[in-house]
């Protein structure tokens, strides 16, 4: 066990040194490999990073990645939010709530919150802006509300645990549906009550034509998620394959279709695609080392010795985990927080009786949560360069957005209804 | 304890595989009087069948524990290649007696010699391989005829399923429910604990145990860490691995039984089949590798063990 | 366009850095494009034929290992790789600390490549049936990209300074 804290000490204090994360892995178990020799051999470790991205069902993030930037680079995007738009505009404060559609809309065709947080606040945040929104706030909006893309399916943070742990990815993402809709609801929530407070603008209702024409223009689009849903949720196909499939449909569609972009443009966009999920994927081939390690130290039984001599009850233990994962999420993203942490917490959790995919569903949305919290907030710091803001301004105005998402991330802990009632529902 | 070994598999934590490992790591403990453990990392966690038998020859993993045809990864375990062919053994009990045959022993020397690695013994059986079907009762080799049949990618077993008159299909174990289920492949080969334990049951109602290949687990040690031993260690593991194997069987009949009952609850019809006609049909296909895939004549000395 | 001209002034360490990045992104989106492919084929097959390719997972699996360990070189001169960014530093100090990280990479590439050599050995006597070849094979890609990563960590410490507005 101490030798795993001391290697776990050492990658973070290379992460805080600004060493890509996932050198601080391979760095940390190098060192391991020095400190306890001949445990880990260096061919060994080698090996071991061969076997990190041994698994075919990895291909699920670069094709979730590919579909996700067609359908931005094809101007799916532009007719998403128009459709947004003409849906909510009238409302008091309507444009921050129709970059909370959007971005629910977004979720369910991109597997990325970084992508969707690009596509729709590079469009609303300066549309905003002339509507007389502080600035801080369209960014706040924004980059809340993009968090959904991890718990609406697909979601690449959902194929990462459930690569890691024994859950059923197809589980995990129908898991997601309920949750990631409620998430939407508490922010629409949350922006209709400061929209009434703080007197935001409304803009005249263009009427049902309008609403039509738009769904008309976007409905290629909106049958992305439907196919990815009923695909899962059918047992047609495997996650692999619909990702694919995805990706081939988005191309169609722009290419054939929309027509917005150029054959060239589209591959730009999916070299774009290719480097983002290389980003994540070497990543995960370095954290083979530390599920290696963990193994051979035997770590998840040494956990799970210390965790059945606590007694804890499900739910305490759950929120230990969830509190745990907000902690480690202000300064971790999703990925590198998924990779590290649930390899190890899974098979205590599920020993403990906790389900695995409610398990899957607090860690996403915990990991997700992440993304808005200070000091290292990737959504904050994207939205806050759209917006041309201090960071610090984008933080405050997403204080309340966070309350709301943290009450959400009780719900799902207290209530395994939220996650595990659908799949049930539909006989999973 | 004096000594720790690491025993690396690559399957699951509830498998056969662990189940096996953990009578060789008591046996071993009883053995040598708590001066020797085992410590047991299942699920691949170490690595997959290839990294496992490279860690192994190379001294970086104590023990592994695999399936004995699972030696023909290496290319030195070529002469193992005999075991998958259809028909080989008549039941477990002919595979048990082959496997503490003088005959298995000089085919491991061989082994043994060119890798280094060392053969501990046959510490556990495998269900024999069954077939089953979504509609069709198979009872002769014309009931399988133009069925798909997802098999292992094994030539044996490709041209065995050929000479049936079924086609193999190579689809991939995560797609293979997916596949069943939508009727894409009529079929599957497998053996009956994990058809049973897998869920392929809800596409598949008819299932014949052709029993045509027999396997069970082998343990081998690393090349330094057997040469590091004393006389004693070594009887110590190689008795050990012995206790492992007997005191398998009458778990393994269990288990067998216990799947075989299984199949009624779960609406399976067991159809037996006319292992004769199997066995014609792949004849000519036998006579052909019999020479070339393995040493003339093999077949037969095995086949009479 | 500055930015081109900057670059040819900046001679043959800028070039090589461009014709790098060209190539690692051709190299990433042909990999992209064939996972895609392969999978698309395997579902049209599977649906249409009850078929499979044997090699399928094989190939897979190289294309896999290809986006990744490719990619890597690709994001390390872009200085692209997920990390923390904590804190910041002046400009000064944040390029020095930059390089240092560099030289890191530089050391850990090499150490890699040898132990990746040695995994490559220890593979050459395991068989890869569906590509006919030995499984020492699903190193090269790690190989190949551990060498480019060496490659650009090189590129990265020798740039000059950027130009103002460059
Ligand atoms: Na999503
Ligand atoms: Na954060």
């Amino acid at each position: 066990m101490i030798e795993v804290g001391v290697t776990v000490a050492i990658m973070l204090a290379l992460m805080v040194l600004r060493v890509p994360v996932f050198l601080a892995i391979g760095g940390a178990a190098g060192a391991f490999a020095l400190l306890w020799a001949p445990i880990l051999r260096g061919d060994v470790l080698a090996q071991s990073f061969l076997r990190g991205l041994d698994n075919q069902a990895f291909a699920a993030i670069p094709y979730f990645f590919a579909a996700g930037a067609i359908m931005n680079a094809g101007g799916m995007s532009a007719r998403l939010l128009r459709l947004a738009r003409a849906l909510v505009a009238h409302v008091r404060g309507g444009l921050a709530h129709a970059n909370v559609t959007a971005s629910v809309v977004f979720a369910g065709i991109s597997g990325s919150a970084v992508a969707d947080a690009a596509a729709v606040g590079s469009v609303m945040i300066p549309a905003m802006e002339r509507d007389g929104y502080p600035p801080a706030y369209a960014a706040a909006v924004t980059a809340a509300s993009a968090t959904i893309g991890l718990m609406i399916p697909p979601s690449i943070p959902m194929v990462i645990f459930a690569l890691f742990t024994p859950a059923d990815v197809t589980d995990l993402f129908v898991a997601g549906i309920v949750p990631g809709l409620m998430m939407g609801a508490v922010l629409l929530a949350a922006s209709v009550v400061l929209a009434r407070r703080r007197g935001y603008a409304s803009h005249p209702w263009l009427g049902w034509g309008r609403v039509w024409g738009a769904l008309k223009g976007s409905i290629l689009a909106l049958l992305m998620p439907v196919f990815v849903v009923a695909g899962l949720v059918g047992g047609v196909a495997t996650v692999n394959e619909i990702g694919a499939l995805a990706a081939i449909y988005a191309a169609v569609v722009t290419l054939g279709v929309y027509r917005d972009v150029t054959a060239r443009q589209l591959l730009v966009a999916l070299a774009d695609a290719a480097a983002d999920s290389a980003k994540i994927l070497i990543v995960i081939a370095a954290s083979g080392a530390f599920v290696w390690i963990a193994a051979r130290v035997g770590l998840a039984r040494e956990m799970a010795a210390v965790v059945s001599e606590a007694q804890l009850s499900p739910v305490v233990l759950l929120t230990i985990i969830a509190v745990t994962l907000l902690v480690l999420g202000t300064v971790l993203e999703p990925v590198t927080l998924l990779i590290v942490v649930a390899p190890v917490i899974a098979p205590v959790a599920v020993l403990a009786g906790i389900d695995v995919v409610q398990l899957g569903a607090v860690f996403v949305l915990a990991s997700a949560i992440g993304l808005v919290t200070p000091p290292v907030g990737i959504l904050l710091f994207m939205t806050a360069a759209q917006a041309g803001v201090p960071l610090l301004a984008v933080v405050r105005e997403v204080a309340v957005f966070l309350a709301a998402l943290v009450l959400l991330l009780a719900v799902v802990v207290a209530w395994p209804g939220a996650t595990l009632g659908l799949g049930r529902l539909l006989g999973l | 304890q004096d000594i720790t070994l690491t025993l690396g598999h690559v399957a699951p934590p509830g498998s056969s595989y662990q189940a096996a490992a953990e009578r060789f790591a008591e046996a071993l403990d009883e053995a040598s009087g708590g001066t020797m453990a085992v410590d047991i990392v299942p699920g691949a966690a170490l690595g997959g069948l290839n990294e496992l038998w490279a860690q192994l020859r190379t001294d970086a993993l104590d023990l592994h524990l695999i399936d004995v045809g699972g030696i023909i990864a290496m290319r030195e375990g070529r002469p193992f290649l005999v075991t998958w062919a259809p028909f080989l053994f008549e039941d477990q009990d002919h595979f048990r007696r082959f496997a503490r045959s003088d005959l298995f022993a000089e085919m491991m020397d061989g082994v043994e010699a060119e890798t280094g690695v060392k053969y501990l013994g046959y510490v556990g059986d495998r269900p024999p391989r069954i077939v089953t079907t979504a509609e069709t009762p198979v009872r002769v080799p014309n009931d399988l005829r133009g069925l798909t049949i997802r098999t292992p990618q094994h030539p044996f077993v490709i041209a065995a399923f050929e000479a049936w008159g079924a086609s193999s299909s190579p689809i991939g174990a995560a797609e293979l429910l997916i596949a069943l289920r939508t009727g894409v492949v009529d079929g599957q080969d497998n053996g009956v604990i994990d058809f049973v334990g897998s869920g392929y049951a809800e596409a598949n109602k008819h299932l014949t145990p052709l029993d045509y290949i027999l396997s069970g687990l082998g343990l081998w040690m690393s090349p330094a860490r057997w040469e590091g031993m004393t006389e004693e260690q070594k009887g110590w593991l190689t008795s050990a691995a012995i206790r492992a194997g007997t005191d398998g069987e009458a778990i393994h009949e269990a288990e067998m039984e216990a799947a075989m009952e299984a199949l009624d609850g779960l609406g399976v019809t067991v159809t037996e089949p006319d292992t004769e006609a199997f066995r014609t049909a792949i004849q000519p296909f036998l006579d052909g590798a019999d020479g070339t895939a393995w040493e003339a004549g093999l077949y037969e000395r095995i086949g009479g063990l | 366009m500055l930015g081109e001209r900057g670059a040819a002034n900046a001679g043959w360490p800028e070039a090589a850095r461009r014709a790098l990045e060209v190539a690692l992104r051709a190299g990433v989106l042909a990999a992209l494009v064939a996972l895609i492919a392969l999978e698309a084929a395997q579902v049209l097959l599977r649906y249409g034929f009850g078929a499979g390719l044997a090699w399928g997972r094989d190939v897979g699996g190289l294309l896999l290992f290809s986006l990744a360990w490719l990619g890597l070189p690709l994001l390390w001169l872009k200085r692209a790789h997920l990390s923390l960014s904590l804190w910041r530093l002046p400009a000064g100090v944040e390029r020095l600390w930059d390089r240092a990280i560099d030289a890191t990479a530089l050391a850990a590439g090499a150490a890699l490549l040898v132990f990746l050599l040695q995994a490559a050995a220890a593979f050459r006597f395991i068989d890869m049936a569906a590509l006919g070849t030995d499984a020492s094979i699903r190193t090269w890609p790690l190989i190949a990209g551990t060498c480019l990563w060496n490659l650009a960590a090189l590129l990265n410490l020798v740039r000059p300074p950027e130009p103002a507005g460059g």
